[in-house]
């Protein structure tokens, strides 16, 4: 494929909208040229602006009527006559506020939203037939209480059991950089693995962009220590999974810290993902659109 | 914060039924708008919503500022817009398969990248984007293919590639043009 036309073709590119075979394609001509390389960054620059979106707190609330902090009410109007993914956005969290009924409050305020006028005769007829509905419903809604507080329960054991396998990577990790107790890390339910992202040189030799981590499955949890080449000013935020296929299979929920060698610990259980290639992407850089830093990739098996 | 919200919440982690129900229903109420865009996943959504709000709540990280019904909302709001972002393919696509060091490339680029962009500057960028243009470009992020974007529009798929073309110059030249004149309400 020559650049011209890889050059046309990368939108797609971007948005996964292409053939497998036009993909390899078009991947190759990338690795070739610089010129189709800086298009490439010019197509991301155009899906940035066009697929523009506005922190998730600036949408609740325009909505909940308040002014949202660093962009004008005015400002998300326009947006929203002009990006119809933010009037979707905008539309599903007007929907889910109509749907919790009068929510009630002005966040800064605590005055409750007004209520729609109507007769009071109305409302006696509507308690009515409500209070008909609830006797009818009250057998079948206690079975499901039930169920809901027994779902709770299981949920406040799993946040528990949570809560306390990350206080005990936190000490082996410690240990680790403490340079001691090493040998305890390695038992028959953890190990340990040193990671370099794709492409790292070491020691003079040349890069081995494929370069691919073996995790053995014999423990039940590894603990990747995921070394960097990003300058301790980087910003990072996530840790994102993903299987041979490029599917997401974990994500981080909390921004990742680096450790004193500049260097990330992740607990991965093992127990939990089959055998096969994984990637593993470090994300971060702008906050709203965090891209893809390190990438390294692992072979579990 | 009122005392009686204090020992709803202290009812709701404790695992109380009435204040189970309560906060659940506010959860199952502001997701509900969401069930079909997040589709099979929504009961996984709402799940981990239920998660959020009790560890939120745990954590004393509700402050009696809002009402705490309007809290379970920005909860689950947030919850939901983040998983439908997450889906985006545009984001992560090209980085899958490791063929481009994004970084080499950003360094090639001798323009500052849009990630900081500003909403002001994004609006009157597009606001001066032809309509045509703006709906090619909506087509690509939704991650639509040349092919079904052909069909869509009846161009055929060669004329297709150089008017997306075409349209991401002029929005970046504009874009270039009007940064630096720009400030944010």
């Amino acid at each position: 494929m020559d650049a011209e036309r890889a050059i046309e073709l990368l939108p797609w590119y971007v948005n996964g909208g292409l053939e497998p075979d036009e993909r390899r394609e078009v991947a190759d001509a990338l690795a070739a040229s610089a010129d189709v390389r800086r298009e490439l960054a010019e197509v991301r620059r155009a899906f940035e602006l066009h697929g523009y979106r506005l922190e998730p707190d600036v949408l609740l609330d325009y909505v909940l009527g308040l002014e949202p902090e660093g962009v004008s009410r005015e400002t998300v109007e326009r947006l929203a006559g002009i990006l119809p993914t933010l009037r979707e956005e905008l539309d599903l969290v007007r929907e889910g506020l109509e749907a919790l009924g009068s929510v009630g409050p002005d966040a800064t305020t605590g005055r409750p939203m007004p209520k729609v006028g109507e007769p009071w005769r109305r409302w006696a007829v509507a308690a009515s037939l409500l209070a008909a509905a609830f006797l009818a419903a009250w057998a079948w809604s206690s079975h499901r209480l039930s169920l809901r507080t027994q779902e709770l329960q299981l949920v406040r054991g799993r946040l528990e059991a949570v809560d306390s396998e990350r206080a005990e990577l936190s000490r082996h990790v410690d240990d680790l950089r403490a340079g001691t107790d090493v040998g305890g890390l390695v038992s028959a339910d953890l190990t340990v693995a040193d990671v370099f992202p794709a492409g790292t040189v070491l020691r003079g030799g040349d890069a081995a962009p494929d370069a691919t981590t073996i995790v053995p499955r014999g423990a039940e949890r590894a603990v990747l220590l995921l070394n960097s080449r990003l300058p301790e000013t980087s910003r990072v935020s996530n840790l994102v999974l993903r299987d041979g296929g490029g599917v997401e299979v974990w994500r981080s929920r909390e921004p990742v810290r680096r450790g004193e060698h500049g260097e990330f610990a992740l607990l991965l259980p093992l127990a939990d993902l089959t055998s096969g290639d994984y990637t593993l992407e470090l994300l971060g850089g702008a906050e709203e659109a965090p891209t893809v830093l390190e990438v390294y990739r692992l072979r579990l098996g | 914060m009122q005392k009686a919200v204090e020992e709803f919440i202290q009812s709701y982690l404790d695992g109380e039924r009435d204040a189970v129900a309560q906060v659940d229903g506010w959860i199952l109420a502001a997701a509900r708008p969401y069930r079909r865009r997040i589709r099979d996943d929504w009961e996984d959504v709402v799940q981990e919503t239920r998660l959020e709000v009790f560890r939120a709540l745990g954590r004393g990280e509700f402050r009696g500022e809002a009402q705490l019904k309007t809290y379970v909302f920005r909860v689950v709001s947030h919850t939901c817009l983040d998983h439908l972002r997450r889906g985006e393919r545009w984001k992560w696509t090209e980085l899958v398969e490791g063929a481009v060091d994004t970084r080499v490339v950003e360094r090639m680029n001798p323009v500052r990248r849009v990630g900081v962009e500003t909403a002001e500057l994004v609006a009157r960028v597009l606001e001066q984007v032809p309509e045509e243009c703006r709906s090619l470009w909506a087509m690509l992020v939704a991650g639509l293919s040349y092919r079904e974007m052909g069909r869509a529009v009846g161009a055929s798929e060669g004329a297709l590639r150089v008017r997306v073309l075409r349209c991401r110059k002029r929005a970046l030249e504009l874009r270039d043009r009007l940064e630096g004149g720009v400030t944010e309400a």
